[in-house]
């Protein structure tokens, strides 16, 4: 699915209007991206699919707050990692009890793609024990691109805060690589 | 390994991790049900919200007139309690709406 950028303006619109059938094509349209990003963070699907309907809830509530100063895509992607941070603080306090099923999960993810021949990497497991609030930044930067002060925006956070988290998320990384 | 290097390494490898993900795009259907169950459940939860507020109203309002004309003292102390307790339920109320951290 494709959408050029002015057809992708008037679903919005139409979306704001209570169109709900236009805020369906725009989600569906942003769902691979948005997806893809919420795994590398979790590296989870039952978790990252529970991130994804809570993202699209959270947009469908909040679409009259977008005021096209960003790129929808990026707006989707502030509210998804958004809400795995949040997601994350609750899910600490029962961290304990949960722990097991969330090795079990990436266990299963890891397990597939052994499956399918493919190599697991050291260096997913590495950004996968990083806190959420590493992780997220780290991804945003080094993967898709985001500026620190972009970034800073999208997470509520200051940039100093970003780039210390990312330079400490790095740092544990090459740490482990280096053990 | 030099800064340059592992950050390449780094891009590479979540490039990787990228690949291996497969994507099950949900259908329109599937969307617009979610979308129609995530309404009614904020119809709900407006509904048992006002009735609450009603009922929370009705009796401080029932408490403060029987306060004011038969002991000050009860009124002035339901003053301090009260004002605090509306400062919080409004915070949240504000948080909710606004959607906790989310944007």
């Amino acid at each position: 699915m494709c959408l050029e950028q002015t057809e992708e303006t008037l679903l919005i619109q139409r979306a704001k209007q209570g169109d709900d059938a236009a805020f369906t094509t725009l989600y569906r349209h942003h769902y691979s991206f948005l997806y893809r990003y919420i795994m590398k963070l979790t590296l989870q699907q039952e978790l990252a699919e529970e991130i994804m309907q809570e993202t699209m809830l959270k947009a469908h509530m909040k679409l009259s707050s977008f005021r096209g100063d960003s790129l929808f895509s990026t707006w989707l992607i502030s509210i998804a990692s958004r809400q795995f941070l949040d997601h994350q603080k609750k899910r600490k306090r029962e961290q304990l009890r949960e722990e097991k099923a969330n090795q079990e999960t990436i266990r299963r993810f890891k397990w597939e793609i052994q499956q399918k021949g493919h190599t697991w990497h050291e260096m997913w497991d590495a950004l996968n024990e990083l806190k959420a609030q590493e992780r997220a930044p780290i991804i945003l930067h080094y993967y898709y691109g985001f500026t620190y002060p972009e970034i800073a925006s999208m997470l509520g956070m200051r940039e100093g805060t970003v780039k210390s988290r990312v330079h400490h998320g790095l740092k544990k990384i090459r740490k482990e690589w280096s053990q | 390994m030099k800064e340059d290097q592992f950050t390449e390494r780094l891009k590479e490898e979540l490039q990787q991790l990228d690949e291996q993900i497969e994507v099950k795009e949900p259908s329109e259907q599937a969307v617009m049900m979610m979308l129609k169950q995530a309404k009614e459940r904020e119809k709900r939860r407006f509904k048992r919200e006002v009735l609450a507020y009603v009922l929370i109203s009705l009796t401080i309002l029932a408490l403060f007139v029987a306060a004011i004309t038969h002991l000050p003292i009860i009124f002035i102390l339901l003053q301090v309690v009260s004002v605090p307790l509306c400062v919080v339920v409004g915070i949240k109320e504000y948080q909710h709406i606004k959607g906790g951290s989310s944007l």
